[in-house]
């Protein structure tokens, strides 16, 4: 059927369903084949495309896998120091307060060494998004123990699996900033699936309104997979994150707006 | 233009002088010595006024990362904080030197190591000369004396940042934290409205992207950023020494010293002098750029030095390298918080130079 | 693969010059359109057309 009509005829602008958007770079991205942090960036990029906020958008990246981040998006960026870039953040808000500011960090990021920068930026309410990969393990110094790795799970510096005696729970950082009343809207969400895909970008679609609003701080968890790190391929890795850690990190909204 | 007469404390000095000087945002945390400077801001509440943003960060950590998120939107921003404080903000500085970001950080001294004392010190000159921070960077470095001096630097210090696109540090001590004096307040600037056209304020159509960094993996492309640097802080080293002499045309011997170091010997200068010293005091403003050649020159002159400080000697070890061996150059200070008497400095000298 | 409904896309035998084996439309008949592939896909390689005939 395609031959029978032409690839010429079928490549034009009215039949577009679906392309990558422009405020996505041509760079080549770094991330590992399967990685969702691709998907992630790339519905951030089309929401910031949509939304005409281009010219709004500081973004404030982390130190992690997704440190290059200011190479993917075209959009004005900061890099934070490691766990620091709610801090970032808060002073570009109050100092720039009509512009759309997100920090994006991984579970290193902001769960471990930045724990206090993201707990004060949510309880003192700051105005921005918070996106947060949590894929419970630190990919880019090579496969460490997180603050939100499974018990039992194996990681480089657990090698024997987490031991919960010795190296503490798993930490749902999420929960702990959804009971502060600075946030806005808390929600835990996944790029894995196309149906995930649909539903995070309508969650960072609503982070965007509120944020126009001054509604206070978004946060937004992105249950994500590591092929490289968990040591699987990125099809076992998505079967492996929906048996293990959406039950131990379910999807949902945590907190939602009450008016 | 009319300045406006107070009696101040150094610390209200630097608060109230930040506010006339139209600085857009102050991140802070209290510690002692100091705390008086984000006190006063939050009393005078300048964001009704000028819509100057003042926020008690929850940690000195949190306070720098304020301030690189702010300069780094082209804003004058800046932190205050005291010696442990400091020590907390070193990773933060860096990135602020590395990302080649404009910003003030005030250093209000007290004795260390670790919690120390909450008197002043000069102890903390190494930190704020050599590094801190970890990288090939210097902060420039200005030592006020005086109550005026704090007021004097805010601007000083902002027009510095912006014209090398680095951080100052303004290396003060708790004594002139404390002490009140008058001063001379300069009238009230309006905020700046421009941009500089590195800064993020969201990217318009006109222009690429920007991205403030300090991270290259590209080890050609690194090299050729921290040539840039040290380029950068040999200007700085050519362009911007600043120092003072008090009594140095027929000095014999002279006494370097800055802060309240440098108050304490010009006493000292007026006692040796009455017992028949020809002494003379060189006070360096700036630590860093540290007045090198003016010592160097100084050295063919004089028949010994002594260098001053509150501390272990820290600042002696610039003065023997400006010396290069020509004089002997000693120190000379109390440590623990204790401040230098006169007549101390004046015996000093006598055993330790004059007659050693 | 996982994502496609149609069974329009799967992995190739080659591979591309970075030594990974490629996604390609091995049914390209099947396809539907949804361009679940194309939300879905981490690195955004994939653009989708439709038409009616």
């Amino acid at each position: 059927m395609v031959d029978a009509i032409g690839i010429k005829e079928i490549i034009k602008p009215e039949n577009l369903v679906y392309a990558k958007t422009k405020i996505m770079t041509d760079n080549t991205l770094s991330y590992c084949p399967g990685c969702g942090h691709g998907t992630a960036h790339r519905i951030l990029a089309e929401i910031i495309d949509e939304e005409g906020l281009q010219s709004e958008a500081i973004g404030v990246s982390p130190v992690g896998c997704s440190v290059f981040m200011y190479n993917y998006l075209d959009i004005d960026w900061q890099e934070a120091a490691h766990g620091r870039a709610p801090a970032v953040a808060t002073a570009i808000k109050r100092l720039l307060p009509e512009k759309f500011v997100f920090t994006y960090q991984g579970d290193g990021d902001l769960a471990a060494i930045g724990t206090a920068e993201t707990i004060h930026a949510c309880n003192r309410g700051e105005n921005i998004m918070i996106i947060f990969i949590n894929n419970g393990i630190y990919g880019m110094t090579g496969g460490q123990m997180a603050p939100t790795t499974l018990p039992g799970m194996k990681s480089s510096t657990s090698p024997y699996g987490r031991d919960v005696k010795t190296m503490g729970y798993p930490l749902r950082i999420t929960d702990i900033v959804a009971t502060l009343p600075g946030t806005y809207y808390v929600t835990r969400q996944s790029v894995h699936t196309a149906a995930n895909v649909k539903k995070t970008k309508k969650a960072i679609r609503k982070a965007v309104q509120y944020q126009k609003l001054d509604k206070g701080t978004c946060f937004i968890e992105i249950v994500s997979n590591c092929p490289s790190g968990w040591k699987m391929t990125p099809v076992q890795s998505n079967k492996w994150m929906e048996e293990n850690m959406f039950p131990y990190y379910p999807l949902g909204d945590l907190k939602t707006p009450k008016d | 233009m009319e300045r406006e007469l107070r009696l101040m404390k150094g610390n209200e000095a630097i608060a109230e002088a930040a506010i006339r000087a139209g600085v857009d945002g102050y991140f802070g945390y209290p510690i002692t010595p100091q705390t008086e400077v984000i006190e006063y801001l939050m009393e005078a509440n300048p964001a009704e006024t000028t819509g100057m943003i003042v926020l008690q960060a929850e940690s000195e950590i949190a306070a720098i990362n304020m301030v690189y998120g702010g300069a780094a939107c082209g804003k004058k921003v800046m932190t205050s904080s005291s010696s442990p404080g400091i020590s907390l903000k070193q990773e933060g500085i860096t990135y602020i030197a590395g990302a080649e970001l404009p910003c003030l950080i005030v250093n209000v001294v007290r004795g260390g190591p670790g919690l120390g004392t909450i008197q002043p010190a000069q102890s903390d000159y190494f930190q704020a000369t050599k590094g801190g921070g970890h990288g090939d960077y210097h902060l420039i470095v200005l030592a006020p004396a005086s109550v005026q001096e704090m007021a004097d630097f805010v601007e000083l210090s902002f027009e510095l940042a912006f014209k090398y696109r680095n951080p100052v540090m303004m290396l003060s001590d708790g004594a002139i934290g404390q002490m009140m004096e008058k001063v001379y307040l300069s009238p009230q600037k309006e905020r700046s409205k421009t941009v500089p056209e590195w800064a993020t304020t969201g990217k318009p159509s006109t222009r690429e992207r920007n991205i403030i960094t300090s991270l290259d993996l590209d080890p050609n492309a690194h090299e050729l950023f921290n040539i840039k640097l040290v380029a950068k802080y040999n200007m700085i080293r050519e362009n911007e020494v600043r120092y003072e002499e008090f009594q140095c045309e027929d000095a014999e011997y002279l006494l370097v010293a800055y802060g309240t170091s440098a108050r304490v010997c010009q006493k000292s200068v007026q006692i040796a002098r009455q017992q028949g010293i020809k002494v003379g005091l060189l006070r360096p403003i700036t630590l860093f750029p540290f007045p090198t050649k003016r010592i160097y020159e100084l050295a063919n002159r004089v028949k010994g030095m002594l260098s001053v400080e509150m501390s272990a000697g820290q600042m002696v070890e610039d003065v023997l390298l400006a010396v290069n061996g020509k004089v002997p150059v000693k120190h000379f200070g109390r440590m623990g918080g204790i401040v230098t008497t006169p007549e101390e400095v004046v015996e000093n000298l006598e055993s330790n130079i004059i007659g050693g | 693969m996982v994502s496609c409904p149609t069974g329009t896309i799967a992995m190739a035998k080659e591979v591309n010059g970075k030594g990974y084996n490629y996604a390609y439309p091995i049914n390209p008949e099947l396809c539907n359109g949804c361009a679940n592939c194309a939300m879905v896909c981490p690195d955004g390689v994939i653009t989708v057309y439709k038409t009616k005939i």
